[in-house]
């Protein structure tokens, strides 16, 4: 049973996070209808085990419940996510290492192109990675967070959060030069 | 090229990410610094990085919670424990393109903005005026718009007929905002026209009334879930409110001040 300084206090902290827990979920459901859904479960769990948050970083300890909830959601709807993953599964260390080191020179749109592109195009280009990229370039590039926040949230240890980003950012380019054709 | 610097190449190629996302130690940083400075493909890397990055940034779209979303959750804290029903929280996240848009404000010209906000004395109940009948229009299905019509020149005279200044009414279907009609509303005293234009499956309504003074530059706030944007062109003043995320209801903005009137 929560009290009502408890309410206060998650309304203090959590709920001006209700956003970025919001966008999370949209673009880990892909748009997805479950969005809402998944949030507002999400929130719950928070509020059911706000208890045993202490830290200082209420974004980062709310975003991880949320990437929880919507991983659980997507377990149960396989066909959600297999659509247009054919690199879903890739986590190959090696294969990711040998990217990050060719990276840069693979034949990939210029920066103009990509600093020209429109809206629509860079939804595209983003909705089309898989899971795992996706979920690291919002959390980096849109909310804004740290590796060590990163880390938290994904579970991963920060060099996985490193080499990830790099070759999400890989993924990211040939995709702008997908939907760019 | 030695077989050392090559294998130093490739341990630099590794940094460019963790470089750009200042995630280096200073040490780490100043070495690759040296190392970008010789290395043509680390920079035009780092070059299409940061054009990503930016990309994502200003482009992508910011689904910002719903207000049923709001309130379900609220509803569902109350079912589950304490009775007290908490105001929101105005402590939300400033999200880029709000920092932006108050930079903006500095460009343009700080004085003007703080002009503004001394010389209204009401001005803060102006937001939730514009929250409450955008939110009210949007949810009672027959009370969006009282004419229909995405031709602005059908909407035009209807407003006309009923207000006692000429709204400018733009056509941005091309922009990816169709316009859905419009209806006379009431905001801080003053009776209004309220433009409802559409972004994808959002409603944006656009408030629109005389004012005099000089113009203001784009200012941003936010209630619940609802973006919030507001500036006047010297003539007339204007609120536009949505829930699209920040940055679409700024390019929204930044369509309807380009496109001229017709």
């Amino acid at each position: 049973m929560r009290t009502v300084s408890d309410r206060a206090r998650f309304e203090r902290e959590i709920m001006p996070h209700l956003d970025a827990a919001y966008n999370l979920a949209r673009w880990l459901l892909r748009g997805s209808d479950g969005a809402e859904d998944v949030t507002q479960e999400a929130l719950l769990r928070a509020y059911k085990f706000f208890d045993g948050f202490h830290g200082d970083n209420a974004k980062a300890w709310l975003l991880r419940i949320v990437r929880n909830s919507c991983y659980s959601w997507i377990k149960v709807r396989p066909k959600m996510e297999a659509m247009s993953t054919d690199e879903e599964g890739e986590f190959n260390p090696e294969h990711e290492r040998a990217l990050a080191e060719a990276g840069h020179s693979l034949p990939a749109p210029d920066a103009q192109l990509i600093a020209t592109a429109d809206r629509q195009l860079v939804h595209a280009a983003l909705e089309r990675l898989p899971l795992a990229y996706r979920e690291i370039l919002v959390l980096r590039e849109v909310e804004e967070l740290s590796y060590k926040e990163i880390a938290a949230i994904a579970d991963l240890p920060i060099g996985t959060v490193m080499s990830r980003l790099s070759r999400a950012r890989e993924l990211l380019k040939e995709s702008f030069s997908h939907v760019s054709r | 090229m030695s077989a050392g610097d090559a294998m130093k190449g490739l341990d630099m190629h590794r940094r460019l990410d963790a470089y750009m996302d200042a995630e280096l130690s200073i040490e780490h940083s100043v070495e690759f610094e040296h190392h970008l400075g010789e290395c043509p493909s680390c920079q035009a890397g780092l070059a299409t990085r940061r054009a990503l990055s930016s990309a994502l940034r200003e482009k992508l779209e910011y689904h910002t919670a719903p207000l049923s979303l709001h309130r379900a959750v609220r509803n569902e804290l109350g079912r589950a424990g304490a009775t007290s029903v908490a105001v929101v929280s105005a402590a939300r996240r400033t999200p880029q393109w709000m920092r932006m848009a108050a930079s903006l404000i500095l460009v343009a010209g700080l004085s003007s903005a703080l002009t503004y906000y001394g010389a209204s004395p009401g001005g803060d109940v102006i937001p939730d005026e514009v929250f409450a009948s955008h939110v009210r229009a949007v949810e009672s299905e027959n009370r969006l718009v009282d004419v229909v019509s995405s031709d602005q020149h059908t909407v035009k005279p209807w407003l006309d007929a009923r207000l006692d200044f000429a709204a400018p009414v733009k056509d941005l279907a091309k922009d990816g905002f169709p316009l859905v009609g419009g209806r006379v509303d009431y905001i801080d005293s003053h009776t209004v026209a309220a433009l409802v234009y559409q972004s994808r499956k959002h409603f944006i309504t656009l408030f629109v009334w005389p004012s005099e003074g000089r113009a203001k530059s784009i200012t941003a706030s936010a209630r619940r879930g609802d973006n919030i944007l507001q500036w006047s062109d010297g003539t007339m003043t204007y609120w536009a409110i949505s829930d699209v995320g920040g940055p679409e209801l700024m390019n929204f903005v930044k369509r309807f001040q380009a496109v001229g009137t017709s």
